[in-house]
């Protein structure tokens, strides 16, 4: 009878080592999506260096290089900012984030990016809902007399966008991070004198740091390369390199689908770029993820340096 | 004293009203000019309602084509996704892992690269694959973005699961089918449902993959959406952004509750 119905046994121990069916296990997710995302690298990569010259060649192409790096530095900066500053004040809180709170951001986090954009147009455009509560209230008569927001040069609807998006994906993606303890170590910390402001940097931040700087490096990916975003909000000039990208490909001339592979590349080796300098920027927060590392400094800050003891 | 209370609570209804207000406002303006026509500056409402473009539109065969084929390659590749995802997760939650760094760096290796060059890569793959046109090529592709997020949510599933369960279920003599059936699948529901909601909805939501890799003969509801926005009129615009909105940001918000429920009972 027992024989019968036991089967395996479980074994309870998690072994240290892989078996040949624990690599097989990972090989199902990481051969599909490792190896399709570095074969596309491999298959959309020029190392011709005269397309990158032909590319450097083309006007526009520094404006729309440096449009689309303005627009991933600024979306990023005050997507990461309003983030720390939004989950800070949860986290302060004397009890978990509401439900509401909660299906509100991943209600934002289920729309297509391409819906958002076709909404804020509706709301930001010269004659969108906006304008249109300026006009009830008085403040313009015509719809031109509205700020331009969308299509706008300096990409002002595409940062709204990316920052609108962003937020709730960085707060989901600290969550995790921001229970109960973390909120006991500010407590501490403000009971020793902490400012909030020394609190969000002292212990807030080095405290979701590991969830929080991989979150902004994908936003950062995700700015650069984005391209509903940019091809709904943007103007027809300066555009991004990500929507010239995408025309190019489009284009039956091969010479400038080529073109198209270097920009890609152009894009990515600028993401490795921006998102070294974030890690670099932020390791100070990094480090002080280890109470006992952490302690000499927060010995110089004096006062909290309890709070970051108390894990 | 107990005015104090009503007055922090009303502060912090009127935050909750703002910051719902802020994520729902834009899509909302979308809705109301979905059942709107000629709603024009300066009004801040339109004069009359109409369900007119909704019928319309729902019930173009195009709109109806296009929905049919985002749900069938949305829910193989969230099903393809979690069945590849399960055993590999069993594996990622085990607190010591030799190389766990490589493969979550190969695993979020696509969200880091540029969207546009991603999509661009895999279609020249899937062209010289020959599967570039069809279905099954569109959610081979959909595959990339997907499987990340739903490996990450049913390892943190199999993290807080207590294994001891299924030992406990063993000594008791259940087979092993027993076990999947009775022990691990309902403890692991709350985790299967936001993997299956995140995963539809990241696949549902994907433009550039589609639109690439479909070379135009796959067609979902956000190519029409974008096709539109040249010149659509407004009304139809609407409605096609609510639709192609609708059933993922839908089920991710039930999918949240779900699994809030089961954390509370």
């Amino acid at each position: 009878m027992a024989g019968r119905a036991a089967g395996r046994a479980v074994r309870l121990e998690q072994p240290s080592r892989l078996s040949a069916g624990d690599v097989f296990r990972l090989a199902l997710v990481v051969v599909p999506v490792g190896g399709l995302s570095i074969a596309a690298l491999v298959d959309s990569t020029t190392m011709d260096l005269d397309v990158y010259r032909s590319v450097f060649d083309r006007p526009g192409f520094w404006t729309s290089y440096a449009f689309s790096i303005w627009i991933a530095v600024a979306s990023s900066t005050f997507a990461a900012i309003g983030a720390a500053v939004i989950g800070f004040r949860w986290a302060r809180r004397n009890r978990p984030t509401g439900r509401f709170t909660v299906a509100v951001l991943q209600y934002n986090l289920g729309i297509p990016h391409l819906v958002w954009a076709v909404s804020l147009v509706a709301l930001l455009s010269p004659s969108g809902w906006l304008a249109r509560l300026a006009a009830a209230a008085g403040c313009i008569d015509r719809p031109d007399q509205f700020p331009v927001l969308i299509g706008d040069r300096h990409g002002i609807g595409i940062i709204v966008h990316l920052v609108t998006k962003e937020i709730p994906f960085l707060l989901i993606a600290t969550m995790p991070l921001a229970g109960p303890a973390l909120r006991s170590s500010l407590a501490q910390a403000a009971t020793l004198g902490a400012s909030p402001l020394a609190q969000l940097r002292h212990v807030y931040l080095p405290r979701v740091a590991p969830a929080f700087v991989p979150a902004l490096v994908v936003v950062i990916a995700y700015a650069l390369g984005a391209y509903e975003p940019a091809a709904v909000l943007g103007v027809r000039q300066p555009r991004t390199l990500a929507v010239v990208a995408f025309d190019w490909f489009r284009e039956p001339d091969l010479r400038v689908r080529e073109q198209a592979f270097a920009l890609s590349t152009i894009l990515l080796a600028t993401i490795v770029v921006l998102s070294t300098i974030v890690v670099v920027a932020t390791r100070s927060w990094w480090r002080g993820t280890t109470p006992t590392r952490a302690a000499p400094r927060f010995a110089a800050h004096g006062r909290i340096r309890s709070a970051v003891g108390a894990r | 004293m107990s005015g104090g209370l009503t007055a922090r609570r009303t502060v912090r209804g009127a935050r909750g009203v703002a910051l719902g207000g802020a994520v729902v406002a834009p899509v909302a303006v979308l809705a109301v000019g979905a059942l709107s026509t000629g709603w024009f500056f300066p009004q801040l409402l339109p004069s009359t309602i109409t369900g007119r473009h909704v019928v319309d539109v729902v019930g173009d065969p195009a709109t109806r084509s296009a929905m049919w084929t985002g749900l069938r390659v949305s829910l193989v590749a969230t099903a393809i996704a979690m069945g590849l995802a399960w055993p590999a997760a069993q594996v990622l939650a085990r607190p010591h892992l030799p190389g766990r760094a490589a493969i979550a760096a190969l695993l979020f290796l696509p969200s880091v690269m540029p969207a546009v060059g991603l999509a661009i890569g895999i279609d020249v793959v899937a062209l010289r694959a020959g599967s570039a046109g069809t279905t099954g090529g569109v959610v081979i592709a959909h595959l990339v973005p997907t499987i990340p997020y739903v490996t990450a949510v049913l390892t943190a599933g199999f993290v807080r699961h207590d294994r001891r369960l299924e030992a406990t279920a063993a000594v008791l003599g259940a087979s092993d089918r027993q076990r999947l059936r009775l022990v691990t699948l309902p403890a692991m529901r709350g985790a299967l449902v936001v993997a299956g909601a995140l995963g539809f909805a990241i696949s549902w939501s994907q433009y550039l993959l589609t639109v690439l890799v479909g070379s135009g003969r796959v067609i979902t509801i956000t190519m029409l959406l974008f096709a539109a926005l040249s010149g659509g009129n407004p009304s139809t615009i609407g409605v096609l952004a609510l639709v192609a909105a609708a059933p993922a940001a839908l089920l991710l918000v039930a999918a949240g509750t779900h699994a809030d429920r089961r954390a509370a009972s």
